[in-house]
């Protein structure tokens, strides 16, 4: 069947719809409309154009001028937001004239807006992340020393041993910068804020009763800080053996375990190390 | 067909006229229903690509942002090194080259082949001043100062340490923008020789020459933009 | 009653598989073709190729990790009556393979399983899975379903062909040279600064950049096809919801592809010049390479899915018998997703980025779940009160339904802060992207190949060996990546060559599984083949379907269609339509069916 040898009005009359757009986008399909500029148009544009160009590159040395002439500084902004706004207008005068967007079909207008809301999303986000990784949730925070070992990207190289360098904010004595906290009292948990060490000194207050109200917070496993074991002392031994859940599952390799300090397969009563787990 | 008053159609030789590329006897493909919708998917399917090239050129904006926010010296320092006035004849003669690649498309539209030949010509020949300038008076000069990108910086006077950061971004910038400024300029090349072989583009037929202007014009937003991060803000 | 495809007033014409004598003509036909349902067979069968290549790759990763490496000490006494002790190492698998083959060199055992699993990863994703399904079914069906005669660019698609396989010649080129380490990702710094052997990490790169220029020539292809040359009545609530997937997936192909080509570039230019833009030691930041890589890398994720969305619309409609429940929901969901993919990248980085930007991108997260929950609802909905055959093609949508859902449920403790800090780069993360990528796409992938193979090819396939095939896909399957979930809670750290004796156990189970996975493959290959050779003639609509391919002959002749057709019913309306060319003897349908809907 072939429609385009009658004309659109029989064929719209007998089958309902026009061969050549069946479905109605674009009324003035038949007529074979394209936009052709006026010559003027153009020209006015490009001067246009030249203009903003002239335009942008002046504001940028009367920007330049009058620093140097009057110290007048003028804030970052101002310069950026100045430019891009030119930069903006000529390109939106290029996209709508020169390429026709303005009498094109409202898609391409569409698909560039799209492309450039992409754009936007990736910038903004990038810019997000990179503006604000240095900074740390104040409510989180507390006390920030910088950085545990005090080494950093230019510090001299370790000596032999690896010894630890001493934070310039800090002193852990080598210790671990948690361990030092609860020590000290400076972890930022509000009923022990007096740490271990004020607990220990103080006479109207005992070292069980610092363990009693930190392990009160549901502990499993004891901190290697207790020394006197107060974690089975005050009862919270009990404990390790409801769940097994967070253990290492019991060893069914083919081999011996790689660590010998390691037990093998026992459920429970197992030794704790001074390594923290 | 669409005629306006000036239309001076062109006299076509015999040659010309039986040849099956020239724009009179050229016919749409036969999965469309007329030559208008392939014309329209054409143009949609050229602005597509050049969403495409937007993003591209997107990661280098993005970079430049990016490292703006963290060395704000750094980069005021780097828009110093550059001659505004290279820029900003470079931005005049991009612009330039945007109206007659805009006026060639005309052209084409009213059967003027003569002087859609010469737009498409000024076009090619920007292009090529384009490029002259940026080599011969940007890039050769800072290469010979040491101003390199990368591995290769040696420019002694840096005042600040990432200043050869900049100097990356703007050689990848306008490098890789320089380049799009080539493809344009051999896409044009290509519409002006089967202009003139076959007069194969006219007031029907003149897909190629529309998505060529779109490229280009595309080159030009690029640079309208660039010109001013490159070279101005501070 | 739509149009039927009859002859009548128009010479006969041969399937689009037929071609002129002799054999150089028949390649010279097939290079220089502009037909897209050729182009799509290519495509097709490279796609499986590399899927091939890819499996084995992952195969040799599995090998080696069936056990940790081990230093063995043997004590024994000599000849002169002294107590030796000797040590000899175990586990090493990869390297006792390569070097039984004569190949190894003088790489270490990590070495190699690096360079396989960057192989695998760099040929699965890139030369396999994005192609896969937009590729070859989308080529092959996306303008026979819209009523076409050729997609919109037809000689843009040859040109995406060749691109496909320039990019992989230059991937399989690094490959022979060696293979890179780095991973599918190339992680700066490590991409930009291992000195073994410069070329390889740039040829690989270069592959990849290459690669991205088919994907964007398609999906470009693609847009213009259903804008501009839908059949007449079908508007765009009348298409398939196929069409609609293929639409979302392009859109995404188009806007996010051109990034990974800067990033690939500047990655080349900080390998080549150190360029500074992702070195800390001049000022850049590695990380912002993870940006720029996951804003490509996250919605190419979606173009993996969505297609394969898509088909199982199709599948489980048709296997089903049933309309789609919730149609303008599912191609409204298509899109809702192809849009929010472009927001959520950040979360593949939430252990190297700020807090800000981490929190934000993990609620915007969890807003992609919705959209694809949305989908799953009414798949469900659909298969409700059908009539399912349970045949090769509804199989992998019913498992498809089961596996990509616990892929997708995965997801959200990964997309958690709290949660992802402990499972970031752990084999959680390797068993989530496997149950989504391999149990999403793979599967519908294979579901559709088997729905489509009749009118393909002409040819039906044993449906008994293919179920097996399948029965063995859904056990090895299973078994391989189902286990990693537990590796991954319990710690085991993705991409190492060596663990602690600990997940020996899992990794057990897990390297059996992958051997069952790859006997089901081979079993489908061997069904392939011989369909192909000795397959019994399949009608032109053996599953009863309704949308426009199924109007056409199998395979179809050359123009698609005799006669541009008319659309006059929904692609869904069992109900209420009989199928075109359906014969009673190859598929039942209701039996109210062709009777005015209530």
């Amino acid at each position: 069947m072939d429609y385009t040898e009658h004309t659109k009005a029989e064929n719209v009359a007998q089958l309902g719809w026009d061969p050549e757009d069946p479905h109605g986008i674009n009324p003035h399909h038949g007529e074979h409309h394209h936009f052709i500029a006026d010559w003027r148009m153009q020209v006015g544009v490009l001067a246009i154009l030249l203009f903003f160009t002239f335009l942008t590159v002046a504001f940028f040395r009367v920007e330049v001028w009058a620093e140097v002439a009057f110290g007048i500084h003028l804030p970052g902004w101002v310069n950026i937001a100045g430019a891009m706004s030119i930069a903006t207008i000529k390109g939106i005068l290029v996209a709508a004239f020169f390429m026709q967007l303005k009498y094109d079909k409202v898609l391409n207008t569409f698909v560039l807006l799209f492309c450039l809301l992409c754009v936007g999303l990736f910038l903004g986000f990038s810019m997000i992340d990179l503006g604000s990784r240095h900074l740390v949730n104040p409510m989180a925070a507390g006390e920030i020393s910088t950085g545990g070992t005090g080494v950093g990207l230019n510090s001299a190289p370790a000596d032999e041993d690896f010894s630890v360098r001493m934070s310039p904010k800090v002193n852990t004595q080598g210790m671990g910068i948690i361990y030092e906290a609860r020590l000290t009292g400076t972890d930022n948990k509000d009923h022990h804020y007096w740490g271990l060490e004020k607990f220990r000194n103080d006479p109207n207050h005992s070292e069980a009763e610092f363990w009693e109200i930190h392990y009160g917070d549901h502990a499993t496993h004891r901190d290697p800080m207790d020394e006197h074991d107060y974690f089975t002392q005050l009862g919270f031994g009990h404990h390790a053996e409801e769940s097994d859940a967070n253990k290492s599952r019991g060893r069914t390799g083919l081999t011996p375990g790689i660590f010998s300090d390691v037990p093998v397969d026992d459920h429970g009563a197992h030794d704790s190390h001074d390594d923290g787990h | 067909m669409s005629t306006m008053t000036d239309t001076n159609p062109t006299d076509v030789p015999q040659s010309i006229l039986k040849s099956p590329k020239h724009w009179r006897n050229r016919i749409a493909g036969h999965h469309w229903r007329s030559g208008d919708e392939e014309f329209d998917a054409a143009k949609l399917g050229m602005w597509l690509f050049l969403t495409t090239e937007v993003l591209l050129f997107a990661g280098i904006f993005c970079g430049y942002a990016v490292f703006r926010m963290m060395y704000p010296e750094a980069w005021a320092n780097g828009s110093h090194y550059l001659d505004w006035k290279f820029g900003a004849l470079n931005t005049g003669v991009l612009l330039i080259s945007s109206w007659t690649a805009a006026n060639a498309v005309r052209c084409a539209q009213l059967d003027k082949q003569f002087w859609l030949r010469v737009n498409i010509i000024v076009t090619i020949a920007c292009a090529a001043l384009f490029i002259f300038i940026k080599l011969k008076f940007e890039y050769m000069v800072k290469l010979g100062q040491g101003k390199a990108p990368g591995t290769f910086f040696s420019y002694p006077h840096a005042h600040d340490a990432h200043e050869p950061l900049w100097w990356s971004l703007y050689y990848i910038g306008t490098g890789i923008h320089a380049l799009h400024v080539v493809i344009g300029a051999a896409l044009f090349g290509v519409v002006l020789y089967y202009a003139k072989r076959y007069q194969a583009y006219g007031p029907t037929q003149y897909t190629l020459v529309e998505n060529a202007a779109l490229y280009w014009h595309l080159v030009d937003l690029v640079w309208i933009f660039l010109f001013p991060l490159l070279y101005l803000i501070h | 009653m739509s149009t039927l495809d009859t002859h009548a007033g128009h010479h006969d014409e041969g399937s689009y598989l037929s071609g002129p004598p002799g054999i150089m003509a028949k390649i010279w036909q097939w290079a220089t073709t502009v037909d897209h349902k050729k182009i799509g067979v290519m495509y097709l069968f490279a796609v499986l190729f590399m899927f091939f290549v890819g499996g084995t790759a992952a195969l040799l990763v599995r090998y080696e990790l069936i056990d940790p490496m081990r230093d063995v000490i043997t004590q024994s006494v000599n000849a002169d009556g002294d107590l030796v002790e000797t040590t000899t190492s175990t586990g090493e698998n990869l390297r006792d393979l390569f070097s039984g083959l004569g190949v190894a060199g003088d790489l270490t055992g990590t070495q190699i399983y690096n360079r396989a699993f960057t192989l695998h990863g760099a040929v699965m994703v890139f030369m396999f899975i994005v192609p896969s399904i937009p590729a070859s079914l989308g080529n092959f069906f996306l303008p026979v379903m819209l009523g076409a005669k050729d997609v919109a660019f037809p000689r843009l698609n040859l040109l995406s062909w060749y691109i496909y396989l320039f990019g992989s010649a230059f991937g399989i080129l690094s490959i022979l040279m060696g293979g890179v380490e780095t991973g599918w990702t190339f992680y700066t710094p490590y991409s930009t600064t291992t000195d073994a052997d410069h070329w390889r990490v740039v040829l690989m790169v270069t592959a990849a950049f290459i690669l991205g220029f088919s994907s964007i020539l398609t999906g470009l292809n693609f847009v213009v096809t259903v804008h501009k040359l839908r059949a007449p009545g079908m508007g765009w609530f009348d298409m398939p919801l196929f069409i609609w997937a293929v639409y979302a997936t392009s859109i995404i192909q188009v806007l996010a592809t051109p990034v990974i080509g800067i990033t690939l570039l500047l990655l080349i230019f900080e390998r080549i010049m150190n360029i500074g833009i992702f070195d800390p030691a001049m000022g850049g930041d590695p990380v912002l390479y993870q940006h720029f890589f996951w804003f490509y890398s996250h919605p190419v994720v979606y173009v993996m899915i969505l297609p394969a969305m898509g088909i199982i619309s199709e599948l489980l409609a048709i296997h089903a018998r049933k309309h789609i429940f919730g149609y303008r929901a599912i191609a409204f969901s298509s899109l809702g997703i192809a849009g929010v993919s472009f927001l959520v990248w950040g979360h593949h980085i939430f252990t190297a980025m700020g807090e800000l930007a981490a929190i934000l991108f993990s609620g915007l997260t969890f807003l992609v779940a919705i959209p694809t929950a949305i989908k799953v609802f009414n798949w469900i909905a659909t298969l409700y009160k059908g009539s399912i055959v349970l045949n090769t093609p509804m199989c992998y949508g019913l498992m498809f339904l089961f596996t990509f859902s616990i892929g997708g449920l995965t997801g959200l403790p990964l997309a958690t802060l709290a949660t992802d800090l402990h499972l970031h780069d752990s084999y959680y993360v390797v068993a989530h992207f496997h149950y989504v990528m391999m149990g999403g796409t793979v599967i519908a992938f294979m579901g559709g190949i088997h729905h489509w193979w009749p009118k393909m090819f002409g040819k039906m396939y044993n449906e008994p060996g293919a179920l097996i095939g399948m029965g063995l896909v859904f056990i090895g399957f299973n078994v391989t990546f189902f286990t990693q979930f537990f590796l991954g809670t319990q710690g085991m750290p993705r991409r190492y060559a060596n663990y602690v004796d600990e997940f020996q156990t899992l990794h057990q189970i897990s390297t059996y599984g992958s051997w069952i996975l790859g006997l089901g493959f081979l079993v489908h290959l061997a069904v392939f083949v011989h369909s192909l050779i000795a397959g019994e003639k399949a009608p032109a609509n053996p599953w009863g379907g309704l949308t426009l391919e199924w109007e056409c002959e199998s395979p179809p002749i050359e123009h698609n269609f005799h006669h541009e057709p008319i659309v006059k019913h929904g692609p869904y309306d069992f109900e209420t339509t009989v199928p075109p060319h359906w014969d009673p003897k190859d598929y039942p349908i209701h039996p109210d069916a062709g009777k005015a809907a209530h």
